[in-house]
């Protein structure tokens, strides 16, 4: 069988185990990254509303935001305990920051769409991105339901980025190198996939090549029914050739004779 | 003898082509998940037990706090709920508890496994004795213990994989450990995500396996199989003695030297009678006439004999296999198909409300105006064809269609997405039709119904795997994305078709009735027959309205208000199209064989509409997907069915206007039961919602099916004639 | 419940953005308050409330001595002296200042100065306002009691109960009436109420020498809790000797006030500490006289979380400990 023929089938093949593996890939990888955040953002939810609980039950006694003494050490404990965690802050309605630990990376004071959130923000929650920080923020409510502040966990989303990316590159990776390697491995396939063309093929080619070369007769011991078959046909098309060739051969004969006479 | 061999061999091909495809692909899915598994890990479980870590200090403090107010470890009140509140949302963490300063289990979430009582002994005394193994992270101490090290010894522990972290409970004053905390990193849940997208893999498995057979079939055909068979062909003529006919195909070498061998011996017999007519016409004028008189009787025996042709104008054996059509159906129906479940939920998302007509109205809409179209465009199409040819017919439709779905896609409100759509029909009844003609065409009387085989396979193949992936596609990339996919595998299919399609073979044999009666007439005359009019009526517009009204329409906006997601309802979809391809097969053949079809349309309508009316019972995805599958078996039954109770009922008719006529009516009314599925529906939903109207639609079947049945049973038994010999089937239309 | 408190929270944090911001302010707000008996820490609550918000007002206190014939010569200063707000304390000092809502007097109430009320029990039960949505007048403020469903789901969370027992005066209304909602939420909720009023002497008063045996007696019937509502007699005045009875038999003490609490012998119980209170009427206040909003147009209201009170010193004595879930958000005294 030509190259030519063998090199379709081989792009054909990678054409479409690639988007197969690369399709599986995309639908790993989107899982992935869902499982990775359901797993991150819960563990900073953790984190998060164990200090608006401890800020609360502050609030509970009466305390204004600004004037809680337990805060500092709340968020300090939670800073040091939290892998990845860059800042928290406490800011009450009016924009001001009473507390404050790590960074977190505001241009000029609390946005206003963190304000906005915690007067209107029905989940209680909200979040945010800055540069490359991820921010989730909780809102802080006094003991007669108030919206008195909110309570903003930065921590670094570069790290997931990382990992995100990582993984994106490893599943493509990995997908061409199947792909490849499925490719190579069919190559041994093609003989078997074509093999029963190809066996016929040569039957009759072979049967034509015998024929040609003048002898008719099957070989003693001729090997397959195909080959069998195949050699009956090209032996009776060969003996109708030869009965039209010498019929016309005939006529050709004789109209020539004619041509000579006349 | 001959013919059973080539036919053995070409399918024994056919079948290593699919089972080439198949164990490549498993392969590839095999070898992915295999990565993504390791990946997964590697990736996944750090965070978990990041997690994890922090679950258990802000636990630890807890226990902590309760003990500094003077409650005895023993008598800690409320732990396990405590514990089950933490966890409430943490499906990767397994148990939470607290063990003694033995190494007992005190407390624990109460979802924890009892298996982990040794698991937690081990980690608690390592900790306690302060072994070699504790790692201090901060002012913490902890212990890991991994199930897999214990699972020898404790067979409960062999199929969870658990990480135990532990860290000792102090007391506040004197400092000492009288306990310790446990918190499980499940590791299989990691194996469940990966499980949860099995489905999906999959779907995309089966999917390009279809897709990798198609496109390995077609290669193969023009490649080998059809030269091959071309081989076969001539080999078989001239062992007959017939030399009237010569290869004309490329092939690849071993092939090509067999065909240039076979036609030099055509060749040599076309020469040798040439030169006898060269003799001939090089004699004298007043010679020749008498030569040609006394030869004559021989020159016509060896000509019709040997089948020579004096002209040289031999007979050029091409491939016109109909695998193209088998392709380009399966590409054009893919694209349009891939937007079946959710397509009415889109247009709920595009169109903004009308006042006066109701949301499950709009939704419907533009189903209807589709199928409308196609029902109006299609007895126009033979025109078109026949003006262009099939190959930029079927070009022209697959641009229309293209340009139809990228606006569907992008599409403002209601008004352009009709339009839209009725560009988007416009096209699917050219390239449908095309790819009829084409066919028709390209198959003699005898050939034809493995033709139609063909058409319909690639029809099928698209049936079960475009909904699907579909579904899972649009639940990633959205609806927009989705639908410029199909429109670039519809404008795929049209350069395809430009490039592969053979020169049109010649005129489709479309008339084949005897006088051309204006259709109004054949019409009246036909719905004069009760017979013909009960089938089309009371069977065929119920099944079609059935299959856009509750598949089409319904089943989407039912089962996302049951809250399942597009790959679901992809799937569900799916199951259609599966019960359709393994049962329909079976079902022709018994029902030709036993000339059941009058029951079996009968009884195809009263299973699709039972088991719509008994899902009111039963609220959930599942009755949807029961539903559906059921719906595939009874159309299998009842689709091919009509049509054979079609042409028989209406022979006389047939006799007057011929086959055409009859089937033009019929083919008509029965699209517009399509057009009215969704309609229809839509005033049932919009009375009663989604859950009731599935019923209504059942019971509006299921009677109409009993008014079928009454009037075959009043009227007299005439025996249908077999669905083998019905004209072209038109199942995937719709 | 929770749900609509939530709502309400957010429908006044959306007034509040209306209105901000806030008015520039030139001089100290001028606050006349008409007290029952003194300063308590309700007043003490109001104050921090603006000094924490940075706002300046300037406080008239005015004592009824615990009665309301003391209150006109009030009325009459404030209507010469015209305050930014009038800021009443009690039921008494509320009704007195502005009327029942269907009998309300412009010559002996004030109807055109805003006035907030706080400590009021039942705001709709003494017709001070006819919801508290709105009073549909010049009136609104704050209420103390914690609502009676809170205080049973308060019980459960510490241990799940089928039998609690009730101690009441029958000559005190409220208490009565208490009692009568307490046993039709036990038929709703499914437990049982052992009800004993504290039988009355020659006289028609409460006779205080009974109360040990009524415990006694209570206690052989193996109630979880004994609940103490807001019953001037038992929790207020005996509520040392009923608690210190109770604990004595193993009996544990669940109380809707503040003072078994901290003054008696109480376990736990869910309550709404006056200096709260106070902060909240303050809050009530502010949207009147910094924000500008008409009192007609602010609802009536309870604190929306209560202070969950647990003594951990009787706690220990009863080895009746709190679960760690109520750990979390529960104030712990000794």
């Amino acid at each position: 069988m030509s190259s030519q023929l063998y090199i379709r089938i081989f792009l054909a093949v990678f054409l479409v185990t690639a988007s197969s593996v690369l399709l599986a890939g995309y639908l790993n990888y989107a899982k992935f990254e869902a499982a990775f955040s359901s797993v991150e953002a819960s563990r900073y939810e953790f984190v998060t509303s164990d200090i608006v609980t401890s800020l609360e039950s502050e609030l509970d006694l009466g305390i204004a935001v600004s004037r809680m003494d337990s805060a500092e050490r709340v968020l300090q404990q939670a800073m040091s305990r939290t892998a990845g965690m860059s800042g928290i802050l406490v800011f009450d309605t009016a924009g001001a920051i009473p507390f404050r630990v790590g960074s977190v990376p505001l241009e000029d004071g609390v946005p206003a769409a963190w304000l906005d959130a915690v007067q209107a923000s029905e989940s209680g929650s909200f979040e945010a991105s800055l540069e490359d920080t991820t921010v989730v923020g909780r809102i802080l409510l006094n003991n007669f339901g108030q919206r008195v502040g909110g309570v903003a966990v930065a921590y670094s989303s570069l790290e997931r980025q990382i990992v995100i990316i990582r993984m994106v590159m490893s599943l493509f990776i990995g997908a061409m190198l199947i792909s490849v390697a499925v490719v190579l491995i069919s190559s041994f396939g093609l003989r078997w996939l074509t093999g029963g063309v190809t066996g016929r093929v040569q039957a009759i080619s072979q049967a034509l090549g015998r024929s040609t070369s003048s002898t008719a007769a099957a070989p003693p011991g001729a090997t397959s029914d195909q080959d069998g078959e195949s050699q009956t046909r090209v032996a009776s098309a060969d003996s109708e050739m030869a009965e039209v060739l010498r019929e016309l051969e005939d006529l050709e004969r004789a109209l020539a004779g004619r041509a000579g006479r006349g | 003898m001959h013919q059973r061999q080539q036919q053995d061999f070409f399918t024994s091909t056919k079948r290593r082509l699919f089972g080439f495809a198949l164990l490549a692909l498993l392969l590839a899915q095999g070898g992915m998940a295999i990565v993504a598994w390791q990946l997964f890990e590697r990736e996944l479980l750090p965070e978990m037990d990041r997690k994890a870590w922090t679950v258990a200090l802000i636990a630890q403090d807890r226990v902590a706090e309760a003990l500094a107010l003077g409650i005895p470890f023993e008598q800690l009140e409320g732990v396990p709920q405590f514990f089950d509140i933490m966890l409430a949302e943490s499906p990767d963490i397994a148990y939470l508890a607290l063990t003694d300063a033995q190494g007992a289990l005190v407390f624990s979430s109460s979802g924890a496994p009892r298996a982990i009582e040794p698991l937690l002994r081990q980690s608690a005394t390592m900790l306690l004795d302060d072994a070699a193994g504790l790692e201090r992270v901060g002012r913490h101490v902890l212990v890991r213990t991994r199930s897999e090290d214990l699972s020898a010894e404790n067979a409960d522990l062999q199929d969870a994989s658990y990480t135990d972290m532990a860290l000792p409970i102090v007391t506040r004053g004197d400092n000492a450990t009288i306990g310790a905390l446990h918190v499980g990193v499940d590791e299989a849940y990691v194996g469940r995500q990966i499980k949860d997208i099995a489905f999906d893999i999959g779907i995309v498995m089966l999917t390009s396996l279809l897709f990798a057979f198609e496109l390995l079939l077609f290669i193969a055909t023009f490649g080998f199989l059809g030269p091959m068979r071309l081989v076969e062909r001539q080999l078989t003529c001239l062992a007959k003695g017939q030399f009237g006919q010569m290869i004309s195909a490329s092939a690849p070498s071993g092939i090509r030297e067999v065909i240039d061998s076979l036609n030099s011996r055509v060749r040599k017999v076309q020469d040798a009678f040439g030169r006898v007519g060269a003799r001939i016409e090089a004699l004298p004028v007043e010679a020749r006439a008498r030569v040609v008189a006394e030869m004559a009787p021989v020159l016509e025996r060896l000509r019709l004999r040997f089948a020579l042709d004096g002209d040289g104008r031999l007979q050029e054996l091409r491939v016109t296999d109909l695998v193209d059509v088998r392709l380009l159906t399966f590409l054009f129906m893919f694209a349009e198909f891939l937007s079946r479940p959710f397509f009415p939920i889109y247009v709920k998302s595009v169109v903004s409300p009308i006042p006066g007509i109701s949301e499950a109205m709009l939704m419907g809409l533009p189903i209807t105006a589709f199928m409308l179209v196609y029902a109006v465009v299609t007895p126009f199409t033979g025109r078109i064809i026949g003006r262009l040819g099939i190959r930029r017919a079927y070009a022209l439709g697959a641009l229309l269609s293209g340009a139809g779905l990228l606006g569907t896609g992008f599409a403002f409100d209601l008004y352009d997405l009709v339009l839209w759509r009725i560009l988007g029909g416009t096209g699917y009844a050219v390239m449908f039709m095309a790819c009829q003609t084409y066919v028709v065409g390209n198959t003699t009387p005898e050939n034809r119904a493995q033709g139609i085989a063909m058409f319909v396979g690639g029809l099928m193949a698209a049936e079960i795997c475009a909904p699907a992936i579909g579904g899972i596609l649009a639940d990633r990339i959205g609806f927009t994305w989705v639908f410029v996919l199909g429109a670039a595998v519809a404008v795929i299919s049209g350069v395809m078709a430009l490039r592969q399609m053979s020169q049109d073979p010649g005129p489709a044999p479309r008339q084949s009735g005897s006088t051309k009666a204006p259709f109004l007439v054949v019409f009246m005359s036909l719905m004069r027959n009760s017979r013909f009019a009960a089938t089309v009526v009371f069977a065929s517009v119920p099944a079609k309205l059935v299959l856009t009204g509750f598949l089409f329409y319904l089943a989407p906006i039912y089962l996302t208000e049951l809250g399942a997601s597009q790959s679901e309802i992809g799937r569900y979809l799916m199951t259609y199209g599966i019960a359709n391809v393994l049962l329909g097969p079976f079902f022709a053949r018994a029902i030709d064989k036993a000339g059941l079809h009058v029951g079996a349309v009968a009884l195809g309508g009263l299973i699709s509409g039972g088991v719509l009316v008994v899902g009111l019972s039963w609220q959930s995805p599942y009755m949807v997907l029961i539903a559906v599958a059921a719906l595939g078996v009874a159309q299998a039954m009842s689709i091919a069915a009509q049509l054979a109770l079609v042409t028989t009922v209406a022979a006389e008719e047939a006799k007057i206007h011929g086959d055409a006529a009859v089937l033009g009516v019929f083919r008509l009314i029965e699209r517009i039961g399509s057009a009215a599925g969704p309609f229809v529906v839509a005033l049932f939903v919009g009375q009663w919602g989604a859950g009731l109207a599935m019923a209504a639609t059942g019971a509006l079947i299921v009677v109409l099916s009993v008014a079928f049945s009454i009037v075959f049973l009043v009227t007299r038994r005439r025996p249908p004639m077999p669905v083998a010999m019905a004209p072209l089937s038109d199942k995937g239309a719709s | 419940m929770t749900g609509s408190i939530r709502s309400l929270a957010i429908l006044l944090a959306a007034l509040v953005v209306v209105a901000a911001p806030a008015l520039a302010q030139d001089r100290p707000y001028n606050v006349f308050m008409i007290l029952g008996r003194g300063e308590t820490e309700v007043e003490q609550g109001f104050r921090d409330y603006f000094r924490d918000k940075g706002i300046d007002i300037n406080v008239t206190v005015r004592n009824i001595e615990n009665d309301v014939r003391n209150l006109p010569p009030f009325i009459e200063e404030a209507k010469r002296i015209r305050p930014d707000l009038v800021y009443t304390w009690g039921t008494g000092a509320t009704v007195g200042t502005v009327g029942t809502y269907d009998d309300v007097d412009p010559a002996r109430h004030i109807t055109d100065i805003p006035v907030v009320f706080t400590l009021v029990t039942s705001p709709t039960g003494s017709k001070v306002v006819p919801s508290f949505e709105s009073s549909g007048r010049n009136v609104t403020g704050a209420s103390h009691v914690v609502p009676l469903g809170s205080q049973i789901n308060a019980m459960r969370a510490y241990r799940q109960f089928k039998r609690i027992a009730v101690i009441y005066n029958p000559i005190e209304k409220n208490s009565v009436m208490q009692v009568e909602e307490l046993r039709q939420l036990g038929v709703d909720q499914g437990f049982e109420v052992i009800e004993r009023p504290v039988p009355l002497d020659a006289a028609g008063a409460p006779d205080a020498s009974s109360l040990p045996g009524l415990v006694d007696a209570v206690a052989k019937e193996n109630p979880s809790f004994l609940y103490m509502g807001p019953d001037t007699f038992v929790a207020g005045v005996h509520k040392d000797i009923v608690t210190a009875q109770a604990n004595h038999n193993g009996l544990a003490s669940f109380s809707a006030t503040e003072g078994p609490l901290r003054a008696g012998e109480a376990l736990f119980g869910l309550v709404t500490r006056y200096y709260n209170l106070g902060r909240l009427t303050a809050y009530k206040a502010e949207q009147i006289l910094v924000h500008g909003i008409d009192p007609k147009e602010i609802p009536v209201q309870t604190l929306t979380r209560f202070s969950y009170i647990v003594n951990i010193r009787v706690a220990n004595q009863l080895q009746l400990y709190p679960p760690m879930s109520v750990l979390r958000f529960a104030e712990v005294i000794d």
